[in-house]
């Protein structure tokens, strides 16, 4: 039995551009501080193995600081093997950081072609092999077997499972691949969610996505898995560890016809949430008439959050259809408005003259039509 | 659709309160605050509801909260009204926070008006929305009392292109345009300004590419440094420990040089200590002086003990002399004692020749035997063996002869009485005794002399040995000899001499410890010692190998030292190669960013623009059908209102109202302030008439005629009196001659007490 944590996706030294410079740096110093806390719990477990399994950095030119940094976590703790399988963003091309950076001894760092590497004194073996180019289309675990299936065959690598092997995608693996391979567990990197424990033949396998979200795309828990594996099966477990999350709320403005209600709306919407966390308020619903929300005044709502953004998906409101029936110039307006609506092609076509119906009645409300940054 | 009943059941001041409207032209006349906005207020509450927002821009409060009565919390009412020929009831509730719908039905029969449900009464009689009614149905003081042409005309101008005075499609088409270019210019526009800074981006990105192939090629050459230096460490490290042994060697030799040289300064002590302690002799600690002293008294009675025993070697040599001589003496007996009397005789004595024969009788015994010896070595036996038989035999004889006449002589007579053969045998002899006395005289004289010296020599010998037994009083000699002592001396002259060595030895130990302890921290030395691990080849290091070392150290610190700066540099410049937030990676996510911001800006550009052009779209719509119709319909009630012949109201193609005069077309300042009011009145009604298709709405003048003069409002009321014959019209006046004025028109007149 061996006692393993499985971690992958880190992404250090992402530029986080969407935020301002002091938050980038934040953010970029707290997936380091991520790290070394999965690296403290791995110790903490008495772990044996740490599965880094691709994308440790966002790309091929991450500092050398933050390499030296991790080397330095990485030889505090010798009694842990460390096993780093370069992903596509971090491939090992010739000025990778993991050519140019002394990394402790108890560091292995998988090269182009699958490896083995026995483990002193146990009967586990780990296999692997890391990305050489940021674009892989073949299929590694494709006729693979372990040499010895009395042992404990573990592998790490940074693939993309797929049912459709054919197409292009980066590094494909299947659950026929998986199963034929022999091996106890498969730890998987590339993809940034957490898969659950799951099991193909008698190989069980897992994406432990990545232990920090960096965008609206990777919202709910972000960690890594940690626990025992052994010749039987494993006894495996998520293990949170983002120390920030990115949550999107919808905030329905429903009937709302002013700023001010569209604010107690956005407030109660983020009212659950913690004030470390990034936050994009996406403003649904049918507001009242031409009520247009504006982010820029909105954004007062959403204050004390690290990083917050409103996106306005509102739609205009059932009242306006009462305008339509008035023979005015603005009862006509919003006539045709409404029909090229109805005849939209597409949500974005929609929302495109849905925007143009709003601005057309604020400026025959000889009201300014506000420059909206959403 | 005309309003037939206003039932106030609670609303604003009125409870209960049931106000009756005729058809045609009605004033509802009551003081200020008497109620006459509240019944304009119920009538929109009763088509539209109670609205949230401000109805009166004069108002703080929205009518919600206005017009709840004190001690109420909701509002109630009914109105009745004739729609389509038929008499039907609108009767609606509202309560804070709970705006329930209008209940329609048909006064008659109590059923529901069928189209109604869950829809406001206003929008479906007029299909037309609150807010139009409000601003079309409804003409306020300050919509009549414009005095300002160019103000007139604007509303004009948006009736007759928008069919609502407050909206006007030419601030609206500005206000999407402006907003437009406010995105789209080239110069200055947002987007523009944004392309601009997308397109520095990427111009900082491919410098920022070409700086990263540069930050790269550094960070090769880094790595090469590094791993140079790393080796230059571990050289340099396993030199340091080379170094580091040799000196702990060299320390842990000194350390137990140091140690021997006290140990053997130690041990030398002791030995001193002994010695010294073995040199002291009672009180006195004895020194080289002592010992050369008693040396010098033993040598001394040695000496003296040698000529003490010399001089009794004289004393018994002479003695022995003596006796010697007494004996040799006494051998020739008596004759010694008359040696002087037989001497005398001798000298009176002959000679004898017999010795002569003798003589001669050797010589032929000799000669007799060589030629003997002769005979038989030649072989001349014959020859010479008879002559030499004859001469030994002569000689024999001779011999004979000789010994037998010897006696015959007297001196010879006189030895052979006294013993001897002959007188020179006794001559000799006397002069033997003669000499033996000489001799015995003289001996004895040597034997007085000699036990003299002999007895001055004991008692010189006695002195010394004395002075010798008192000087080794102190050493408990068994005997006091000069064995003894010069043994002692030899054993005391040993002792001192083996003082002297330790002395010199530990001099000599000293000296060497304090050269070894010489600007030495032995503490320091012993941490030394201790802290040199064995080299890695297990070679232990000589002095050469130390110097060699260091000086290779010395070489390696400077290469270090350098390889240090160099690396140093680089770093710095790698680290100074981007400038915050410059690195490839994050310029391309800036500049993915401020792509998504692009792509935004253009959307609401898009919007505008469509908005821009529907708008026009329907302008131009409405140009085609609303406004000739307009124009027409404008004109038959300007026509109606004034009464005068000749004038014409026109609508011309930039949307602007003026009159004809019959000989040109005029804008409205040329003419009096009634004719603007009619003007106005009839473009209203026109628009009124042509938006409000199903069923044309009651005209409401909410006190309209209170800053007019007498005049104009004498005018306004004929011109109401006359729209009273085309629609409902009422009047909300706080005059009484208004009132008057109205009632002489034919004015159903209402008052509000």
């Amino acid at each position: 039995m061996i006692v393993l944590a499985h971690l992958a996706d880190l992404h250090l030294d992402t530029p986080f551009s969407a935020l301002s410079p002091s938050d980038a740096a934040v953010r970029r110093q707290e997936l380091k501080e991520t790290f070394a806390a999965a690296v403290a719990y791995a110790v903490s477990t008495g772990a044996r193995l740490m599965l880094l399994c691709g994308d440790l950095f966002d790309n091929e030119y991450a500092g050398g600081q933050t390499a030296a940094f991790l080397a330095r976590i990485m030889g505090e703790v010798p009694d842990i093997r460390f096993f780093i399988a370069p992903g596509n963003h971090d491939y090992l091309s010739a000025h990778s950081v993991y050519r140019t950076t002394a990394f402790p001894e108890n560091v292995h760092i998988f090269g182009g072609g699958m490896e083995r590497v026995d483990i002193p004194g146990t009967d586990v073996t780990v296999y692997g092999f890391g990305a050489t180019a940021p674009q892989c289309l073949e299929r590694p675990l494709s006729g693979f077997r372990v040499a010895d299936t009395g042992r404990i065959n573990i592998m790490a690598a940074h693939m993309t499972l797929t049912t459709s092997p054919h197409k292009e995608l980066y590094t494909p693996v299947t659950a026929e691949d998986i199963a034929r391979s022999g091996l106890t567990y498969l730890a998987l990197g590339h993809i940034h969610s957490f898969s659950g424990i799951q099991r193909a033949g008698r190989t069980f396998y897992a994406y432990p996505g990545c232990p920090e979200g960096r965008g609206f795309d990777e919202c709910g828990p972000k960690g890594m898995i940690a626990g025992t594996v052994d010749k039987t099966g494993c006894a495996l477990s998520f293990v949170p560890l983002q120390r920030r999350s990115y949550e999107t709320v919808t905030a329905d403005l429903s009937g709302v016809s002013d700023h001010y209600e569209a604010k107690a709306r956005i407030a109660a919407a983020l009212k659950e949430l913690s004030l470390s966390s990034l936050v994009r308020v996406v403003l649904s619903g049918r507001v009242k008439g031409d009520y247009l929300p504006e982010p820029a005044v909105l954004a007062e709502a959403c204050g004390g959050f690290f990083y917050a953004e409103i996106t306005d998906s509102t739609s205009a409101g059932p009242e306006l259809s009462e305008l339509a029936s008035e023979r005015t110039l603005k009862g006509l307006f919003v006539r045709r408005m409404m029909k090229i609506i109805e005849k939209a092609a597409d949500g974005e076509e929609k929302r495109l003259a849905d925007r143009a119906l709003r601005f057309g009645l604020k400026a025959l409300a000889d009201e300014e039509v506000p420059c909206l940054e959403d | 659709m005309r309003i037939k009943r206003l039932t106030l059941t609670r609303f604003g001041k009125f409870i209960g309160k049931s106000v009756e409207i005729g058809d045609g032209f009605n004033v509802i006349h009551g003081k200020n605050e008497a109620g006459k906005s509240t019944l304009a207020a119920f009538i929109l509450f009763m088509l539209y509801g109670m609205p949230k927002e401000r109805v009166s821009k004069g108002n703080p409060l929205p009518d919600r909260e206005r017009f709840v009565p004190w001690g109420e919390d909701s509002v109630a009412g009914t109105m009745e009204i004739e729609a389509g020929g038929r008499d039907i009831v609108i009767e609606r509730q509202y309560k804070k926070g709970a705006n329930t719908g209008a209940k329609v039905y048909y006064k008659a029969t109590g059923e529901a008006v069928p189209g109604f449900e869950g829809a406001e009464p206003g929008q479906v009689l007029f299909e037309v929305g609150s807010q139009a009614f409000g601003a079309t149905v409804f003409i306020r003081q300050s919509e009549l009392m414009v005095e300002d042409c160019a103000e007139l005309e604007l509303k004009l101008r948006n009736l007759v292109t928008g069919a609502e005075e407050d909206v006007s499609y030419a601030n609206a088409q500005r206000r999407l345009d402006t907003a437009r270019k406010r995105l789209e210019n080239q110069r200055g526009g947002m987007i523009a300004e944004l392309s601009k800074e997308i397109g520095r981006h990427r111009e900082s990105l491919a410098r920022a590419n070409l700086a990263m192939e540069g930050w790269q090629r550094d960070n090769e050459r880094r790595r090469e440094l590094e791993k140079e230096r790393d080796s230059v460490k571990k050289e340099l490290e396993a030199l340091k420990e080379r170094i580091k042994y040799v000196r702990a060697r060299a320390a842990l030799d000194k350390l137990e040089s140091i140690r021997e040289a006290r140990r053997e300064e130690k041990r030398i002590a002791a030995g001193l200590a002994d010695v010294e302690k073995s040199l002291v002799a009672g009180d006195a600690v004895i020194d080289g002086q002592l010992v050369a002293k008693l040396r010098q008294t033993a040598h001394d009675l040695r000496l003296e003990q040698k000529r003490l025993e010399m001089c009794e070697l004289d004393v018994a040599q002479s003695q022995k002399r003596l006796e010697q001589l007494e004996d040799e003496l006494s051998a020739f007996g008596s004759l010694t004692e008359e040696a002087e009397a037989v001497r005398e005789k001798l000298k009176t004595a002959p000679s004898v020749h017999s010795r002569m024969l003798l003589l001669i009788g050797s010589l032929l015994i000799i000669l007799g035997l060589f030629g003997l010896f002769g005979s038989f070595l030649m072989g001349m036996m014959l020859e010479t063996i008879l002559p030499s038989v004859l001469i030994l035999v002569g000689g024999a004889f001779s011999v004979s002869l000789h010994f037998t006449r010897a006696d015959q002589n007297s001196a010879d007579s006189v030895a052979r009485r006294y013993g001897y053969p002959h007188a020179d045998k006794l001559a000799e002899a006397l002069d033997s005794i003669q000499k033996l006395m000489r001799e015995r005289d003289a001996a004895r004289m040597i034997q007085d002399e000699a036990r003299e010296r002999y007895e001055r020599q004991t008692a010189v010998t006695r002195g010394i040995a004395d002075e010798l037994a008192l000087l080794t009083a102190d050493f408990a000699l068994p005997k006091v000899s000069t064995a003894t002592v010069e043994l002692l001396c030899s054993t005391l002259s040993e002792k001192l001499r083996q003082q002297e060595f330790y002395k010199k030895r530990l001099d000599a130990v000293c000296e060497r410890l304090a050269g070894l302890l010489m600007g030495v921290d032995e503490q320091a030395l012993e941490s030394l010692a201790a802290s040199g691990a064995a080299p890695p080849d297990g070679e232990a290091g000589t002095e050469t190998d130390e110097r060699q070392a260091e000086q290779r150290s010395l070489e390696l610190e400077s290469h270090l030292e350098a390889l240090t700066a160099e690396l140093a540099e680089l770093s710095s410049r790698m680290d100074s190669a981007f400038a915050p937030g410059q690195s490839p990676a994050e310029i391309s996510e800036r500049l993915e960013t401020l792509c998504g911001r692009r792509s935004r800006l253009e959307f609401n550009r898009d919007a505008l623009s469509l908005s821009l052009s529907v708008l026009c779209e329907c302008f131009e719509t409405l140009q085609m059908t609303f406004a000739p119709e307009l124009n027409r319909r404008a004109g038959d009630y300007f026509a109606s209102l004034t009464g005068r012949a000749g004038r014409e109201l026109v609508i011309d193609s930039r949307s602007n109202v003026r009159i004809s005069d019959g000989s040109a077309l005029r804008e409205l300042n040329y003419f009096s302030q009634g004719t603007r009011d009619a003007a106005y009145l009839s473009v209203r009604l026109a628009a009124v008439s042509l938006i409000f298709t199903r069923e044309p709405p009651p005209l409401v003048f909410d006190d309209i005629l209170a800053r007019f003069d007498p005049e104009r409002s004498a005018n306004a009321i004929r011109m109401l009196a006359a729209v009273g014959g085309l629609s409902q019209v009422i009047l909300f006046t706080c005059r009484s001659d208004e009132a008057k004025a109205a009632l002489a028109a034919g004015a159903s007149v209402i008052g509000l007490s």
